[in-house]
């Protein structure tokens, strides 16, 4: 059991924008639904590698209702030669994934998917046992199919995390995994039985678990993401477990070994999931909630520190009971793709793109991970 | 991230000791209810725990205590064992010298209510993420060693266990306890302290 090297995050893509880039949109639309399904939530993005086929795969839970019993997992991929979204399909279902692990999981949920060094694709779900979300693990699949396109994607479970000792009560994971310099990456999770507790888990290239840290010990924050500053500065921006809250803040200078709170961001949070995506330094971006009290609301922020914030894009817009919730981001393709889910019914999608900018023009620079 | 790095037994490795595990508690738990019984009876039971948990599916009892409560301590297993196998009428197993003295049943419940309150982030120092790294399981060879001296075998079988196969999680306070064993050791306890309390 050797001490793993320090972690170090990592920029995969970086692209030229800045505080003065403005934005415009480039593609929206919706997702393609498993046939049949009336619900989806909690869509996952994933940047594939510059020679696969599609530029980015989607995975997301979907069935009857979120906590159904024929709740799976679906996943699609943008396909780049057609520019369209292949039609869904299931990936992942909890009767398989049980008798694998040997013992029931009786619901599944949340998704979130990460490439590891070899090119394989690793999803985290949510995997329940009796007393619904209070009473969740986290699923560790695996890829077992020789390639990873659509048509021919598989999985296999690699097994439940084992994170707390209270009969493994109660894990749930929803932000995007931070990419590590050594192939490796940290997942961001929270503990939830009634405290609310963030807490960041260390994987090596091969997706082997090799550690977890506790991002705070505040019981009212939750589903953390984790953004890069430096390679060892990183910023955790988490839901706050309260209607009228605001986006709370952690921040570690030794890649992720200590962490300390910083007070409320003035970032408005109605108990809904925020994610950011580090584009470039100085150049943070979030989608969140800004409607005080709901979810009518759903923005794309920019911040070269974290403190200060400005609006880029609304993405989404109702009143009442519509909501636009869970929002993923990533840069692919010289484009930042973001998708939502749109009142528990289906997922939506848009890309944005930089608009030329005669000072500082745009470009992608780095490439995508093999 | 300054932990050692934690090392997960092998899949088919948690499968197969997930089984044998709660096998023996099942075995415990009716051996401990029949033991006014015959021993055909009793063997019975051994032989219903045994479909009970090689079963396969939804109608496992492994497949719902599994859900329910992951996977008992190797700890558990290995103090449990001897009991249900003197149960069964076998005399010739030795559960060690130190058993069910009131030291073991304390530690393991004051170590228990530190998990407990670890759990929710009620202690200062976040003990269940350092049970991942190599600094746990010195010390937990270093307690065996000592606890050996005075004639508890179990605690070196735990290390050795955790050593080869990393059984039951990786992590050495799940190989150390577990939340039904804990509740156990608290009845263990009352009763050690009750009976010298009785005699005075």
């Amino acid at each position: 059991m050797a001490e793993p090297p320090a972690a170090k995050a990592i920029r995969e893509q970086n692209a030229l924008v800045s505080a003065d880039t403005r934005w415009k949109l480039d593609q929206k639309g919706n997702l393609p639904m498993p046939q049949g399904m009336a619900a989806a939530h909690a869509s996952s993005l994933l940047v594939m590698p510059r020679d696969h086929p599609a530029a980015v795969s989607v995975f997301w839970f979907s069935g009857d209702h979120e906590g159904y019993p024929n709740v799976q997992i679906a996943a699609s991929q943008f396909d780049r030669s057609s520019q369209q979204w292949l039609p869904a399909k299931f990936v992942a279902n909890r009767e398989i994934f049980g008798a694998q692990v040997g013992y029931s999981l009786r619901r599944f949920g949340n998704p979130v998917s990460w490439l590891d060094a070899d090119g394989r694709i690793h999803l985290f779900v949510v995997a329940t046992g009796p007393g619904g979300w209070a009473a969740s693990r986290i699923l560790h699949l695996r890829q077992k199919s020789p390639t990873n396109d659509l048509q021919h994607l598989e999985f296999e479970a690699r097994g439940i995390l084992p994170l707390s000792w209270f009969w493994n009560l109660s894990f749930l994971v929803r932000s995007a995994p931070l990419p590590l310099a050594d192939g490796g990456m940290v997942l961001p999770v929270h503990f939830e039985l009634g405290f609310k507790i963030p807490y960041a888990l260390r994987f090596d290239a091969k997706g082997n678990f090799i550690g977890m840290v506790r991002i705070a010990r505040r019981t009212d924050a939750l589903q953390p993401s984790i953004v890069m500053q430096t390679a060892s500065n990183w910023l955790a921006f988490m839901r706050q477990d309260k209607i009228d809250g605001n986006v709370l803040m952690a921040e570690t200078h030794d890649g992720g070994s200590h962490w300390f709170m910083l007070p409320e961001s003035k970032l408005v949070n109605p108990d809904s999931s925020v994610v950011g995506l580090s584009l470039a330094p100085s150049q943070m971006l979030l989608a969140h909630n800004s409607s005080p009290l709901t979810r009518n609301f759903l923005d794309l922020s920019q911040s070269p520190d974290g403190i200060n914030w400005q609006l880029v894009q609304r993405l989404g817009e109702g009143k009442n009971d519509d909501e636009f919730s869970y929002p993923a981001v990533a840069w692919a393709d010289g484009r930042l793709w973001i998708s939502y889910t749109v009142d528990r019914h289906f997922l939506s999608w848009q890309t944005l793109v930089p608009e030329s900018n005669p000072v500082s023009g745009w470009k992608t620079v780095g490439g995508a991970k093999k | 991230m300054g932990s050692s790095a934690a090392v997960l037994p092998v899949a088919w490795v948690s499968f197969v000791w997930l089984r044998f595990a709660w096998f023996v508690v099942l075995l415990v738990i009716g051996l401990w209810v029949l033991c006014k019984w015959s021993a055909k009876a009793r063997l019975s039971w051994v032989l219903i725990s045994f479909l009970l948990v090689v079963f396969p599916g939804d109608y496992s009892a492994v497949f719902q205590l599994g859900m329910a409560f992951q996977s008992p301590s190797s700890l558990a297993v290995l103090v449990w064992l001897p009991m249900a196998l003197r149960r069964s009428g076998s005399s010739s197993v030795q559960s060690g010298k130190y058993s069910f003295a009131w030291i073991f049943p304390l530690a393991g419940v004051i170590l228990g209510w530190l998990l407990f309150l670890d759990t929710f982030a009620l202690l200062p120092v976040q003990m269940h993420a350092w049970g991942f790294g190599s600094h746990a399981f010195w010390l937990l060879c270093g307690i065996s060693a000592v606890a050996f001296a005075f004639g508890c075998y179990e605690l070196i079988l735990v290390s050795l266990l955790f050593a080869a196969l990393h059984l039951p999680t990786g992590n050495v306070w799940d190989a150390l306890m577990d939340p039904l064993f804990w509740i156990w050791l608290h009845w263990r306890l009352f009763f050690a302290l009750k009976k010298p309390l009785m005699t005075k």
